[in-house]
């Protein structure tokens, strides 16, 4: 009976991926090689990034009862080189902008040949915590770099990795994760739960098939400990990268994103149909357009609104001095504003 | 019915073969699968669940959730709805009305069903009459420890608050993250039967599903091993699992807001650990208490409840966690060599009542205080320490044996008049008793 058995069980393994736990097996098994034929195919863009610096950034913020000494040490970031992303035989490299934050007195860039050279910021965009480097190598480097992924076929739950040269820059470091999320920093940004440690930031995560799908950066890391292996990690988008290098490749640098806005408050109940105004603020972009308290706003540039917090997201995607169209209803009138929003005023 | 030993070679015909599949890598290739394609496989099958689960997911305030009907009924955790946690101990919510988002941002209002504070589940419904996307729930009891699961979120609020993401705009995209089943049955704090994974959970991941790769809950994912006070995810995360939630569904949906207890067997007392394939052993009874009522005797060995085995007295503890008080269980005993089953109907931890004193046996007899809780029933009548409780209503107290009997017939808030003797001299008390006191009384 177990002989008859046998080919059918083998026949079942096999042809069924229906089964989870068969699957789960057959990945384990071909886990290795997979990894391995990856790393070959992109281990020559990965590079690690040395710096030598005289002061780093300000602490972020004050902890109540700690020194300044504990301060410090709580916040220092650990040494030893972190990742970079070598882009053409130019010589330039990509990595991220906290890299290289601080007062700097030199960077040096390791290539996976093992030879190392001094490099040069050439500018930074603040907005995607992102550095382009260009190395004075003085000689002709190897034309290599990244199989950029299309961005529009990022989903959630796609495999990824994150490679690294830290702390060797002689060997890469490998850790496995899926897309967490497609559209954090307004978009510009995925979310992974690779482990993303202080050596992946500006290391590239790449797909099964090893294309260049993001860079490890620190985006949103409003507070320290969550850049501390919590399987929350953040990338600045290949698109966006595509779409701000060439402006960085002229020495343009890009500052933090300033938020644009509206200039209304409104009322927080989820369920209501639209964004009901309780107030306008003076001056604002909505008082200048004559939306008035009481005003139901339907409509965000052609999107049809759910509530308040819906409305507020669609500003928040929006830069300052982009003119938007609401659609308003005012007691049984339809009517249609065009405010050009501003920038979001400093607190008290 | 399989014999044991046949059912052993089936396993040990299984394994060789699968080991055999494994060992050889040209049985990959023979396949037809590139070594790639595994992988491929699999992330098109996260890729796919992750998918058709996001649609029903779920952003409270400070915490996830899900959708669990079409008409608007969703599960988070009680700690997600509540704010006061004491002892460890999540206390039940004073709210009851919640703002909620669904993915994309589409708001609701949603009322507090029922909680189930110790099991940290709660029950929510969308008011209006939503027909929302809803996850199916799984079957836990399948689960296997190195089992894919999923769990989605909205870690650090990522998703549904402004603070953490520069443009300060929230965009309620859950996040999903993958890992393994690490173990079954943990037992943290109020969490009896928990799974481990080591998947990336985090706060505010709180309240949302762990999923198995066939799209089905298999839990909530609850709360995180951290340190220092860290507050990220070290790769020890605990779920409570599903099929302790269906028990709790019902009493859950009639609970009028209010909260649902968990069941207990009081007054019997057991050993740690099972001897090998003979069952827990009963060390004690308590006489005139439920668990006597139930029908147990001190010898008496568990070998099961609702067909789980029970090995372990933590496993006891773990099994008897997942059910709501009210709910009726199976119990398989062995008694002199016969298996025997019994019925027992859990009840209400606190439904016993509590005086506050632990006493021996006076010298001319009564039940004299040994120990004694200054802020119980006892304490705050005035009963102190070496006091002789020698009359309970009316009744003559012998020993201090005869004292917890009748104690055990009581009901919390009953009223009971004490006749003492202090340093000799008589003494006339009124005492009104409380619910024992526990993680699930008020």
């Amino acid at each position: 009976m177990t002989s008859k058995a046998l080919p059918l069980l083998v026949g079942i393994l096999l042809l069924s991926p229906a089964s989870a736990e068969t699957l789960e097996r057959l990945v384990a098994a071909s886990r290795p090689k997979t990894v391995d034929a990856l790393v070959e195919r992109v281990s020559q863009w990965v590079v690690a990034v040395e710096v030598k610096r005289n002061e780093d950034v300000p602490l972020p913020f004050q902890i109540r009862g700690a020194s300044a000494k504990q301060l410090r040490n709580y916040f220092k970031r650990p040494a030893g080189p972190t990742t970079g992303i070598l882009l053409d035989g130019e010589g330039h490299v990509m990595t991220s902008f906290y890299n290289v934050a601080g007062t700097i007195q030199s960077i040096r860039v390791t290539l996976s040949t093992g030879r190392s050279f001094p490099a040069e910021l050439v500018a930074k965009s603040l907005r995607d915590d992102v550095a382009l480097l260009k190395i004075s190598a003085g000689e002709s480097l190897p034309e290599a770099g990244p199989t950029w992924a299309d961005s529009s076929k990022m989903r959630t739950g796609k495999i990824l990795f994150a490679l690294g040269r830290s702390p060797d820059p002689s060997r890469l470091t490998v850790t496995e994760g899926i897309v967490s999320a497609t559209r954090r920093n307004g978009g510009r940004a995925i979310q992974t739960d690779a482990k993303l440690n202080y050596g992946n930031a500006g290391g590239p995560l790449v797909d099964l098939e090893g294309r260049f799908i993001a860079m490890a950066s620190r985006v949103g890391h409003t507070q320290p400990q969550w850049g501390i292996n919590s399987g929350v990690g953040f990338g600045t988008s290949a698109s966006t990268l595509l779409a701000i290098l060439p402006g960085l490749k002229e020495g343009r640098d890009v500052g933090p994103f300033r938020p644009a806005f509206l200039g209304i408050r409104g009322d927080r109940d989820p369920s209501g149909k639209g964004a009901q105004v309780l107030q306008v603020i003076e001056a604002s972009a909505a008082a200048e357009a004559g939306v008035q308290a009481g005003d139901v706003i339907r409509e965000f540039n052609d999107t049809e609104l759910y509530n308040f917090d819906h409305l507020r997201r669609l500003i928040f995607s929006c830069e300052a001095n982009e003119k938007v169209r609401l659609k308003i209803q005012r007691g049984e009138l339809l009517l249609e504003v065009e405010p050009i929003l501003k920038v979001i005023p400093r607190g008290p | 019915m399989i014999a044991y030993s046949t059912l052993l070679a089936r396993c040990r015909a299984f394994a060789l073969v699968l080991a055999a599949l494994l060992a050889a890598s040209p049985a990959l290739a023979d396949s037809g699968l590139s070594e790639i394609e595994a992988l491929r496989r699999l992330e098109r099958k996260i890729v796919t669940t992750v998918e058709a689960a996001m649609p029903a997911l779920v952003f409270l305030e400070g915490g996830s959730g899900f959708m669990i009907s079409a008409d608007g009924y969703l599960l988070t955790n009680t700690h997600v709805v509540s704010d006061k946690i004491t002892n460890n101990v999540v206390q039940k919510p004073e709210r009851k009305v919640f703002n909620v988002y669904l993915s994309g941002g589409k708001g609701f209002i949603a009322d507090l069903v029922g909680s189930d504070p110790e099991g940290d589940v709660a029950l929510l419904k969308l008011r209006g009459d939503p027909e929302v996307p809803f996850l199916e729930l799984g079957d836990s009891d399948t689960l296997e420890i190195g089992q894919q699961v999923i769990a989605i979120g909205d870690p650090f609020l990522i998703g549904s608050e402004e603070l953490f993401i520069q443009p300060a705009a929230p965009d309620y995209q859950p996040a999903a993250s993958s890992g393994i089943i690490s173990a079954l049955h943990r037992n943290s704090d109020t969490y009896k039967d928990a799974i481990q994974v080591d998947v990336a959970v985090n706060r505010g991941n709180s309240g949302g599903p762990l999923l198995t790769l066939d799209g089905k809950v298999v839990g909530i994912n609850g709360k995180i091993e951290t340190r220092f006070q860290a507050g990220v995810n070290t790769g020890v995360g605990y779920s409570i699992h599903i099929n302790q939630i269906k028990r709790f569904l019902g009493p859950l949906k009639n609970a009028g807001g209010g909260v649902v207890r968990h069941g207990v067997i009081d007054g019997i007392t057991l050993a740690k650990r099972a001897s090998k394939g003979l069952g827990l052993r009963v060390t004690r009874v308590k006489p005139s208490s439920p668990a006597h009522t139930a029908g147990f005797f001190e010898g008496d060995r568990i070998l099961s409840i609702n067909g789980l085995p029970v090995r372990s007295l933590s496993r006891f503890n773990g099994i008897l966690g997942t059910y709501p008080a009210g709910e009726e269980v199976l119990m398989v005993l062995s008694r002199d060599l016969q298996a025997i089953e019994l019925k027992v109907v859990l009840l209400e931890a606190g439904a016993l009542p509590y005086l506050g004193v632990k006493c021996d046996t006076g010298a001319e007899g009564g039940a004299r205080i040994t120990e004694l809780d200054p802020n119980s029933p006892a304490g705050r009548a005035g009963l102190k320490s070496h006091d002789v409780i020698v009359l309970l209503a009316g009744l003559v107290v012998k020993n201090h044996r005869e004292l917890d009997d009748y104690l055990l017939t009581r009901l919390p808030g009953d009223v009971l008049d004490f006749e003492i003797l202090r340093a000799g001299d008589p003494l006339k008390l009124t005492v009104r008793l409380a619910g024992q006191a526990g993680p699930g009384s008020d």
